[in-house]
């Protein structure tokens, strides 16, 4: 006995049966099911592995080049020490404790580079957490910031006056604002 | 051949038997995403989806009757659609109002015509519609896959019937006005 959906498709069937031989055309699997799935997990094993080789290292140091030159309009001289996780995949965090002055603000932060977030960012402490569950990748680096001699500062840079620190709520923001996404 | 041996031979990878296969569900499967897209080209492209996933989920697939069949197919275009929805769909949260049982519309009659003017619905209240009343989904199964509240698809679906049941029944707008 014909249900409602049996119904419904007998109505569209028209439509359906014209264009049958294109959406059948259009289905990406026609093989035997296992060659297909063992191809796919073979190519995806060989890209993960080419990845873990040679991916991170490149990303992370093209990440730290914008990350020093925006450290540098702010009158912040960083330098990059690399070190080789012991784990492979451990969570890999470059660590800051200086104060950073950022415009008309300053925070005590911690500089994060990773290959899941797009570019270094400085982040407070307290939203520091969550990201580093994101984060997968095979280098830590550790990174020292320390102020700029006055001739060593970008002409085009303002005078860093420390300001009031600002709510909670606004250093996401504000720091995106300054850093780049 | 059996329903339960064309799927044997599917699960082997037999691409004629995958033929028949999707020869014999596809004006279901497209019914099904032709009704939740409302669009012609975007079922086309959903029907494509579904029975690539199908065809490799059918190895964990357990066959116990035909219907069943139907409802897994059904299930499969339900997903893949909402997917295809996800990004375009906007729910409005409105807490504060209160909901009565609604008479269901009889779709039995002009069914056809009922299909057509459901095509035309917002994407939001033709997805609710559809779940709701076609395939028979709670407000909280609702509120769980589609991540809005209950009251949200009660509301959505209340709108939905109303808007609908004004276009198909043009006379009932000015009783409603």
């Amino acid at each position: 006995m014909k249900d409602i959906h049996d119904h419904i498709a007998d109505i569209y069937s028209d439509t359906a049966q014209s264009s049958k031989e294109s959406m059948w055309n259009n289905i990406e699997y026609q093989k035997p099911i296992n060659n297909r799935v063992w191809w796919k997990l073979l190519v995806a094993l060989l890209s993960l592995i080419l990845a873990l080789l040679s991916g991170y290292t490149h990303t992370v140091f093209q990440n730290n080049d914008r990350l020093k030159s925006k450290l540098e309009t702010i009158g912040r001289k960083a330098h990059f020490y690399k070190q080789q996780s012991t784990q492979l995949g451990a969570k890999s965090i470059m660590t800051v404790h200086d104060t950073i002055y950022l415009k008309d603000t300053v925070y005590t932060s911690q500089l994060i580079a990773t290959k899941s977030i797009a570019e270094p960012k400085i982040i407070h402490d307290t939203i520091i957490q969550p990201i580093i569950k994101r984060v997968f990748v095979r280098d830590t680096i550790y990174i020292d910031v320390e102020p700029m001699a006055n001739s060593e500062i970008p002409n085009k840079v303002e005078e860093n006056v420390p300001p009031e620190k600002p709510s909670a709520e606004e250093y996401p923001e504000e720091i995106t604002l300054i850093l780049g996404k | 051949m059996s329903v339960k041996e064309l799927i044997e031979l599917c699960k082997k990878g037999d691409q004629r038997a995958q033929r028949i296969f999707y020869d014999h569900y596809v004006n279901g499967v497209y019914a099904a995403c032709r009704r939740y897209l409302g669009d012609h080209h975007e079922a086309e492209d959903a029907v494509s989806v579904v029975f690539s996933k199908a065809f490799v989920a059918l190895g964990s697939f357990q066959f116990m009757h035909e219907n069943g069949m139907k409802k897994w197919l059904r299930t499969i275009s339900i997903r893949v659609c909402l997917n295809k929805l996800r990004n375009r769909v906007e729910f409005i949260e409105r807490k504060d109002e209160v909901f009565q049982e609604e008479e269901a519309i009889d779709f039995s009659h002009h069914l056809r015509e009922v299909l057509k003017e459901m095509e035309t619905l917002p994407d939001g209240y033709r997805v609710i519609l559809n779940m709701y009343a076609l395939d028979g989904f709670t407000h909280a199964e609702i509120a769980e896959v589609l991540n809005i509240s209950i009251n949200t698809s009660k509301s959505q679906l209340r709108k939905a019937r109303k808007l609908l049941k004004t276009r198909i029944n043009p006379f009932a707008q000015k009783n409603n006005e």
